[in-house]
């Protein structure tokens, strides 16, 4: 316990990340409230201070705050997925410059683990959002802490708190600690959900400050979740090491509703070999391979009137585990033809690849071996990554893409596409 | 294909996009497998031209200002923004929050300095916001 008593952990976070992204390329909207749009336009994930002031909260539907951001001239962006993951990597490396153990948490958070030097850690981290916001227009909060659970605590505060902060909290000394822990409410500890703040809530358990105090063997035996963990590191016991690393997904998921309605076989078969596309790349860049893919589809029924929703789904299972993406496309063709009907207008369709399996502990089956190509495959996925997406691609997913999304305010990728860089006058 | 020029010999760039091949010591041609086993290194532009990958940009140029100093309409300028701006540097800067082209001089008054005479200098005075956002390291241009 002690080696890990001399280990500080930092959680760096992005403020309003989208927004910021955006922001980089457009420092006219420095001032003016601004908001990035889900998948389709349909709702707000990630608003600047200015549209959070006019209240468009976290999720809010767009048509719920259409009317604020005509009124109040919110300029609004379809979320650009290409540019935030650009700069979400540019943004670990420039951590990495001042930390050699960057562990990234999310697109944007980061932890940083410091060991053997405890003084001036504050101005370092100073530095680093001096650096951030200087090179990469990117404005950060960082929390200190001796353990992760409690830097997670520390910047939320320093989030919440940035003037009086500076963006930057230190809960090493358990004076500072306790004064933050006591204004934290219980909900908002990195691993309590709303239903398990409710019920600690009724055991009289409001603040972090209380669930620090709490006796945790009693806790335990209540509740499911490892409390003990969660209270010894509320405690600066640190219980999570640095290298935890969040687990492989067990699937993956890729769907979108329809720009408009589709009922062509072509078209949906289109959209559904993009999306076994996307889930094939997620899988290869986590070195991962599926035992079997499935197709769901949202179908409007009208008949004699009345409309029902009606969800077919099919799953097509690989005699071996695979990561090939022709060889998903192919399932995907195969599936189709099962569940597709004729007439039937389609709203919303998806694919989820499950039983992954991580790549290294394959085995190929001498008996039913599939044709794969890992070749091919890298080729495809370095292609693809030099000049742009799907430049390379199966001919399933066709040229038409009637069934794309609606998204209509989509930014530049102004770092992935020549045709799309900065225009400066000179 | 293979043409000797002093001690290092120029392939014909294969398939890959920016790499060249680099070759070392004296090699024969019509002997691939005799290449094969001096293959060093490859010599990339990226690398030649970037030298910080995580803060660098490129922009496109428009307009005529930074003509005396070699930067046309359409050139593409390789922008790193890691490197502190001095005098004499070329820099992107927000001006009242608007992208600009120009030569940094700090000494004497502050200003943006053009690079063609039909254009006068920019003096930088308490009105204005002036933010350094990039040092302008390198230009590429296409021939064809």
């Amino acid at each position: 316990m002690d080696s890990k008593l001399d280990k500080i952990y930092a959680l760096c976070d992005v403020n309003s990340f989208y927004v910021s992204c955006e922001r980089m390329f457009r420092p006219d909207l420095a001032k003016v409230p601004v908001v990035v749009l889900s998948n389709n336009d349909g709702c707000a994930i990630a608003m600047s201070d200015e549209a959070k002031a006019l209240g468009i909260g976290m999720g809010a539907p767009y048509f719920k705050v259409k009317n604020i951001i005509k009124a109040n001239n919110v300029v609004t962006f379809s979320s650009n997925y290409g540019l935030y993951g650009d700069i979400s990597n540019r943004f670990n490396q420039v951590l990495k410059q001042f930390c050699d153990q960057v562990a990234p948490y999310s697109v944007d958070e980061s932890f940083l683990c410091f060991e053997g030097f405890r003084e001036n850690l504050t101005e370092h981290c100073l530095s680093i959002k001096d650096e951030l916001y200087r090179t990469l227009s990117l404005p950060v909060c960082i929390g200190l802490a001796p353990t992760k659970t409690l830097a997670k605590v520390a910047n939320h505060y320093a989030k919440k708190h940035k003037q009086s902060t500076n963006g930057i909290i230190d809960l090493c000394c358990p004076q500072q600690r306790q004064w933050v822990l006591k204004q934290i409410p219980v909900r908002k500890i990195w691993g309590i959900g709303s239903q398990l703040a409710k019920k600690l809530t009724y055991q009289g358990i409001h603040t972090a400050w209380d669930l620090h105090n709490a006796d945790f063997k009693v806790l335990q035996r209540m509740f499911s979740v490892n409390m003990e963990r969660m209270v010894l590191e509320l405690r600066g016991q640190a219980c999570l090491s640095f290298e935890d690393a969040p687990q492989p997904k067990k699937s993956i998921l890729n769907s979108r509703s329809f720009g408009q309605q589709i009922t062509a076989y072509n078209d949906l078969k289109e959209a559904l070999s993009y999306h076994a596309t996307r889930c094939c790349e997620k899988l290869r860049n986590q070195n991962s391979m599926a035992s079997s893919i499935s197709l769901f589809l949202y179908a409007k029924i009208n008949s004699n009137d009345h409309h029902y929703n009606h969800h077919p789904q099919v799953t097509v299972r690989f005699p071996e585990a695979t990561d090939d993406t022709g060889l998903l496309v192919q399932a995907v063709e195969k599936g189709l033809k099962k569940i597709y009907q004729k007439g039937t207008v389609y709203k919303k369709a998806g694919v989820m690849l499950n039983g992954i399996k991580d790549k290294q502990g394959h085995q190929s089956d001498l008996f039913t071996s599939l044709p794969q190509r890992p070749e091919l495959m890298q080729s495809l996925d370095s292609i693809n990554a030099r000049f742009g997406k799907d430049v390379a691609k199966f001919a399933s997913l066709g040229f038409h893409k009637n069934w794309a999304m609606r998204a209509n305010s989509f930014s530049a990728h102004y770092t992935s596409r020549w045709q799309d860089i900065l225009q400066i006058s000179t | 294909m293979v043409r000797l020029m002093s001690k290092v010999s120029i392939f014909s760039p294969s398939g890959n996009y920016s790499d060249i091949p680099l070759y070392s010591g004296k090699v024969s041609a019509g002997f691939p497998g005799v290449v094969d086993e001096h293959m060093e290194d490859t010599l990339s532009l990226d690398q030649l031209l970037i030298k910080h990958p995580a803060t660098t940009f490129f922009a496109r140029v428009e307009g005529d200002s930074m003509i005396e100093a070699g930067i046309f309409q359409n050139d593409i300028l390789i922008i790193d923004r890691s490197l502190h701006a001095q005098d004499g540097d070329i820099v992107v800067a927000l001006l009242d929050n608007e992208f600009t082209v120009k030569r940094l001089k700090t000494r004497g008054k502050l200003r943006l300095q053009a690079e063609n005479k039909a254009y006068s200098d920019i003096y930088i005075t308490g009105e204005n916001q002036l933010t350094i956002w990039g040092v302008v390291t390198g230009i590429a241009r296409n021939f064809r």
